[in-house]
């Protein structure tokens, strides 16, 4: 990107020099000789001018105007990737990929940029940034490895957290997740990081097994009807119960996932008639075939 | 360029600038016309070069490590197997193996570029659920220098679905060597196992995985068949619960298996009796 630039100043520079001394020549000395030649540079000029525009108003843009490009996570790049260098550049064409949620392009850009001579702290960013992305697309032990190094090497975001704390739990990693989750939850934690500490909590209790615990924590969780997370934190309830034995309350949670969020019917049905022999409700399968 | 129509058009624009240029020059006699008409030709020229390439990037983006700067636009194919990845990206299997074996028996690629052709004929032979087939061109695809971690990983699973199971142990083994991150590898050994009849070994596998923070829902689940296998009726159970709890993926697919096992092992158990 760099040398193309580089190329196309200097062929753009010399053109001009040449079809000034040429126009020069021109207008004082030799009119008839270089008529021709005048033809051939403007032409030139013109190419090298045009393509000059079509590289550097991109580049421009990016270079000068790094805070509206990351105007949502100004917090977190603070500054990062805004000096013009090579790194820089690459990063707003990843970070435009990310934003529209090509998470797939977006590592293969951020990956290059890695191998940049960047600084600690962008870096840092950019570990949050891959990591986000393996998240996305369903990686979480490459994204854990990621979020581990941003936190090592100082992003202290409560998003970073949240995440880092979530894919822990998925792993299966709870020492680290417990860890973590004792050390941010002071009075003066942060209020969305508080918010999120309740699922993190639920899902920390709920794959170790401890499903009273988890219910308290499932039972504070809102349920945002439009919230991508909805199923998942009924199903949740529902294995909880089931683990308690309370099955009518999961079989009201089921009839809910049904009726109020359009759930298949037959694979709902199915799927809590299975979660019911692992726990060996009886009741609520007794009450379903009486049905 | 993804889309033929669109560099068909920008081609025709090219050639009207050009004509144009010549046409004002050489007939109109027009300096200045002739010098835009130019600049607008080649303006729109070096775009095809250049959106070519960050399309071609942006389409291969999920096999970018397979394909790499190969299968472009102006290379040899280009264009035919773009249409094909299109189709494959599409779930349209039978189109895209179609127009892939087509490329690949017109025998005019060599050695990397025939190696992703037989990859891709491979993985559409594995999705349509014949096996022996993708074995027959994964391996010459490996011998053409497509050697990565997912294509060890399609091959070794290819080979466990026709019951070669110590190739297909052969083949973890070289991703064991190479330090593979797949974070399905130690599972995927365990699967092998348990497809063996060796709860013990496929056990050993599970926890491995587990112990290293991988793939840890399916780990879980993984050793509740173990323990099924080996006959440990409240290990499996409590494993089962757990694998639930960690949020394994399609655990109707999990039951289903589970009680297969189940029905086979006791069955089993019964006759010996």
């Amino acid at each position: 990107m760099k040398k193309t630039g580089i190329i196309l100043c200097i062929s753009y520079f010399l053109i001009g020099l040449l079809f000034s001394v040429c126009m020069f020549y021109e207008m004082y000395i030799q009119y008839d000789r270089i008529i021709g030649y005048i033809d051939i540079l403007a032409v030139s000029y013109f190419f090298f001018f045009s393509a000059s525009l079509l590289y550097f108003i991109p580049m421009l843009y990016k270079r000068f105007c790094p805070e509206i490009i990351y105007k949502e996570n100004e917090k977190l790049l603070n500054g990062c990737f805004s000096n013009g260098s090579r790194a820089s550049l690459l990063f707003a064409d990843g970070y435009s990929y990310w934003h529209d949620e090509n998470y797939v392009m977006a590592i293969n850009i951020f990956e290059k940029v890695s191998l940049c001579s960047i600084s600690e702290r962008e870096l840092a960013a950019l570990n949050f940034f891959i990591g986000h992305c393996y998240e996305m697309t369903d990686y979480p032990e490459k994204s854990l490895r990621h979020y581990e190094k941003a936190l090592s090497m100082g992003v202290n975001s409560a998003d970073l957290i949240r995440r880092l704390i979530r894919m822990l739990i998925i792993c299966g990693n709870f020492e680290r997740a417990k860890q973590l989750l004792d050390y941010y939850d002071t009075p003066d934690i942060d209020e969305s990081l508080k918010r999120s500490f309740n699922w993190n909590y639920a899902m920390y209790y709920l794959a170790l097994g401890e499903t009273e615990a988890a219910l308290e924590y499932l039972e504070k969780e809102p349920e945002y009807p439009s919230s991508s997370r909805v199923g998942r934190l009924l199903w949740s309830r529902i294995y909880a119960l089931l683990s308690l034995n309370r099955g009518e309350e999961a079989a009201e949670i089921k009839d809910r996932l049904i009726s109020a969020y359009k759930m298949d019917e037959n694979k709902t049905n199915e799927r809590f008639s299975a979660l019911c022999r692992t726990w060996r409700v009886t009741v609520i399968e007794e009450e379903a075939n009486a049905e | 360029m993804q889309n033929k129509k669109t560099l068909t058009a920008m081609l025709i624009a090219v050639s009207i600038f050009m004509l144009l240029a010549i046409l004002s020059s050489a007939v109109l006699n027009n300096g200045l016309l002739a010098v835009i008409s130019y600049t607008l030709g080649i303006i729109v020229a070096v775009m095809i070069v250049v959106m070519s390439m960050k399309d071609a990037d942006k389409l291969y983006a999920p096999d970018i490590k397979t394909i790499g700067k190969r299968f472009r636009w102006y290379h040899k194919g280009g264009f035919r197997f773009q249409k094909a990845y299109k189709l494959w990206l599409e779930w349209k299997l039978g189109d895209c193996l179609r127009l892939w074996q087509e490329m690949l028996e017109s025998g005019s690629f060599r050695n990397q570029e025939q190696g992703i052709l037989e990859f891709f004929i491979a993985r559409c032979y594995q999705l349509m659920g014949y096996a022996p087939n993708s074995i027959r061109y994964f391996e010459p695809a490996i011998e053409h220098g497509i050697d990565n971690d997912a294509i060890r990983i399609f091959y070794a699973r290819a080979l466990t679905s026709v019951g070669d199971f110590d190739g297909a142990v052969e083949q973890y083994g070289v991703l064991e060597e190479r330090s593979c991150e797949e974070s399905c590898l130690y599972t995927d050994i365990g699967r092998v196992y348990l497809k063996k009849g060796d709860g013990e070994k496929a056990l050993g596998y599970f926890k491995l995985s587990m112990e290293r923070f991988q793939n840890y829902a399916f780990a879980l689940s993984g050793c509740a068949i173990a323990y099924l296998m080996l006959k440990n009726m409240p290990e499996s159970e409590r494993y089962v619960q757990l694998a639930i709890l960690n949020h394994l993926d399609s655990p109707e697919d999990f039951y289903e298996y589970y009680e297969e096992v189940k029905k086979a092992t006791f069955i089993n158990s019964e006759s010996q009796q």
